[in-house]
């Protein structure tokens, strides 16, 4: 009988090639601290898709989305040699971009509500468009359930791939209060969020 | 909270770095055996994969990134120096004392990555140019006005306390650096020998000398400047 955890773990299918792509990242990092700018674009290049797109999840301003990223590798560029491999570099640049966007956030508070799907194309040609619509709804749905720091918890792990030591760093709170938040985002998307197709009553309430 | 041991709560507090990988495999391990026999922990799992699937279906939007790159190398371009900014204003008026500037330089860079910067590329700063030229950023316009005599690049394996140790015996100071922290420029702790091109000759001879030194030269100094 096939393993019920066999196919949940795209990254540990990958252990290797992610080990490897922090080695090639630390590597690339070491060069911009020598001010190599061929290693700083390159890494830029590696990191912008992913952090652009988890920063639009908080703003749809395309101008503010440069600015944060910019200022983030403004930091890398100028902190890169202080980089003493304490996390992956990955993350470490996840840390600054994070800093980065709350201060841009804090200081461009949106004055309506945003419709964070602006100007993005649904991934995948496999499943129908109609599909990808109700699935993007559903968790958008769930996100605004979610208190801002669960949402951001929520983000950092599922969508940028970090462990709870990782965002615990990057969030600079403890490891518990990463999975407290943790804990009570799933309680609350369990208990109001209505199964993707389905109605609320498919989900009983979690055991405690 | 719980003090004995609740598989059903371990299991649920796992589910979402099962679901993003992160977890170990002995704690992969510890859930399968929990799903097994647990159905709520099983729709949980399925709730959670399903909206990390949806989180990352819903924002796969395409950024050029090279706008965006031009301007943040034209914004570091712009930047006089990678030295002079973090750095309080008081030391860059003239009031640092000269150890506290190597240092403030020693630890902003690193001095494992002295060399590598030293290698592989153009040397036009280190050729003969007079100091004040494009190639140096001067660390404090006080000391740059008495100029630096000599030109020093360590090996990557100079501690921060053996470079004081060579300078202090050498009664020199750094008083430069080149943009891009290849090379120091040093100048005498004492003003009054900094005219003697014997002193500078002889101590350029002696750095040489020196574990973990890789260059010392004398700097020319075109006529009627820094003397
Ligand atoms: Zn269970």
């Amino acid at each position: 009988m096939k393993s019920i955890t066999d196919d949940r773990n795209p990254r540990n299918a990958d252990t290797a090639s992610d080990a490897d792509g922090d080695a090639v990242e630390q590597l690339l990092l070491a060069a911009v601290g020598r001010g190599d700018r061929i290693a700083f674009e390159r890494l830029y290049l590696r990191q912008h898709g992913l952090l652009a797109r988890f920063i639009a999840r908080h703003t749809a301003r395309r101008d503010l989305i440069d600015e944060i990223i910019n200022d983030a590798f403004w930091v890398v560029w100028r902190k890169a040699a202080e980089f003493r491999g304490e996390s992956k570099v990955a993350t470490w640049i996840i840390g600054i971009a994070y800093r980065c966007m709350l201060k841009a956030l804090r200081q461009n508070v949106p004055s309506a509500e945003q419709d964070l799907d602006e100007g993005f194309e649904l991934a995948g040609t496999e499943s129908s468009e109609a599909e990808q619509r109700e699935l993007s709804d559903w968790v958008r749905r769930g996100l605004d359930l979610l208190s801002p720091e669960q949402r951001m918890t929520l983000e950092l792990a599922y969508y940028l791939g970090q462990s709870c030591d990782e965002i615990a760093s990057i969030m600079n709170c403890a490891n518990g209060t990463v999975k407290a938040r943790l804990f009570h985002a799933r309680l609350r998307l369990r208990n109001s969020l209505p199964a993707l197709g389905g109605d609320v009553a498919a989900n009983a309430p979690v055991r405690k | 909270m719980n003090h004995e041991p609740n598989p059903h709560r371990e299991t649920w507090d796992l589910i979402p770095w099962i679901v993003n990988g992160t977890a170990t495999a002995a704690q992969c391990d510890s859930v399968e055996q929990h799903l097994s026999e647990c159905a709520d922990c099983r729709d949980e799992l399925a709730q959670q994969q399903q909206f990390k699937n949806g989180m990352q279906a819903a924002a796969t939007g395409a950024f050029d990134p090279q706008p965006g790159l031009q301007r943040l190398f034209a914004r570091i371009d712009a930047e006089p120096s990678v030295l002079d900014s973090g750095r309080p204003a008081s030391m860059r008026g003239g009031r640092w004392t000269p150890w506290l500037a190597a240092a403030v330089i020693v630890q902003a860079i690193g001095l494992a990555l002295l060399v590598g910067m030293m290698w592989g590329r153009p040397a036009p700063e280190v050729a003969a140019q007079p100091v004040a030229d494009a190639g140096y950023r001067t660390l404090s316009s006080a000391t740059a006005q008495r100029g630096a005599t000599i030109r020093l690049v360590v090996g990557p394996d100079t501690s921060l306390a053996a470079l004081r140790r060579l300078l202090g015996e050498a009664r020199l100071q750094i008083v430069e650096s080149t943009a891009d922290n290849a090379a120091f420029g040093l100048a005498p702790t004492d003003v009054s020998l900094s005219t003697s091109e014997d002193r500078t000759a002889h101590a350029v001879a002696w750095l040489r000398e020196q574990p973990g030194v890789l260059l010392a030269e004398p700097i020319a100094r075109p006529p009627g400047t820094g003397r």
